[in-house]
């Protein structure tokens, strides 16, 4: 492995910890209630994952029936795009937050 | 019943969400997109052909300019013809790319006699069609395929499913070594072998 690829996950790391004595020690936040965040935070992930996947699957599906449909030429590669994914997290934050809230 | 089933989705959204992050660490932070990469690519055979042929790639951005992989691509051809490994480029791909590729090709000093175009493919599956129609009638049979390492498998086998001898020249072997250029490297690979799977069920491969 690089020297280099270690500085972004460092970085992390020195922010995480220092947020974390912020966090505890200034701002007063329970300690116990950072692992139910982890949770939380891996259930955003999951939602995005999922909706990474719904997009992705409708997108396919749609330039093909395009394809089929008009016999005119849409290339897949359309689906290969950043902003996919971003707002795909936009989604799943949007919708990790509603669910969280119908669930009290 | 409903806690104990949203219960349940939480913890599948978790362990999803926990794929997702190992995925993102594994794919950005080690060489597992590397080592991927070099497996798909197979074998590079720089050897005498009769033809190098250049699939499409990305096609050109707004400004007519090729971009990042097509011109990767142009160039390793361009090196190989002056090598002396064949005396024919065949440029596939998009119009706009071609004609770039075309004219890179003839400013780097390649005659106009050793440039093919191969024009009207929009999917690897047509351009392998439309190389067999342009380089089987004049008698190719042995090429070097100039793609990226990620494309080889199913544009080679494609290739070969119609009669060419197909040597592997391809850019790129060792790939990226910073975690987002490995992650979009991760991306390219899954987007190839959903296509590699497509082709498969149609049964083009």
């Amino acid at each position: 492995m690089y020297l280099e690829t270690l500085v972004v996950p460092a970085l992390v790391l020195v922010t995480s910890g220092g947020v974390w004595l912020v966090g505890t020690r200034r701002l007063g936040l329970p300690r116990a209630a950072l692992l139910p965040a982890g949770a939380r935070m891996l259930e955003a992930v999951g939602f995005l994952m999922v909706f990474l996947a719904l997009n992705l699957g409708l997108g396919g599906i749609a330039i093909l029936a395009w394809r089929g449909i008009t016999g005119r030429f849409a290339s897949l590669y359309l689906l290969n795009d950043a902003t996919l994914g971003v707002f795909s997290l936009i989604q799943a934050l949007i919708f990790h937050w509603w669910w969280q809230g119908g669930r009290k | 019943m409903l806690g104990a089933e949203g219960g349940n989705r939480s913890r599948a959204l978790r362990l999803l969400g926990a794929a997702g992050l190992l995925l993102l660490v594994v794919g950005g932070f080690t060489p597992l997109a590397n080592v991927l990469n070099r497996w798909m690519a197979g074998p590079i055979e720089l050897r005498p052909a009769q033809a190098i042929v250049v699939p499409g790639r990305g096609g050109v951005d707004t400004d007519a300019v090729l971009t990042n992989a097509s011109l990767r691509r142009t160039l390793r051809a361009i090196a190989l013809q002056q090598k002396g490994l064949s005396p024919l480029i065949v440029f596939s791909g998009a119009d706009a790319e071609i004609d770039a590729r075309v004219l890179l090709a003839r400013g780097l000093g390649i005659a106009a006699e050793s440039v093919l175009p191969a024009r009207g493919a929009n999917t690897t599956r047509e351009e392998a069609a439309l190389l067999e129609g342009l380089l089987k009638p004049r008698g190719v049979a042995r090429i070097l395929l100039v793609a990226d390492s990620i494309d080889m498998p199913r544009t080679r086998a494609l290739l070969e499913a119609r009669g060419f001898t197909v040597l592997g020249a391809q850019t790129l072997d060792g790939g990226p070594s910073e975690p987002e250029s490995r992650l979009h490297l991760l991306r390219e690979i899954g987007i190839e072998l959903a296509a590699w799977c497509y082709y498969r069920v149609r049964g083009w491969l």
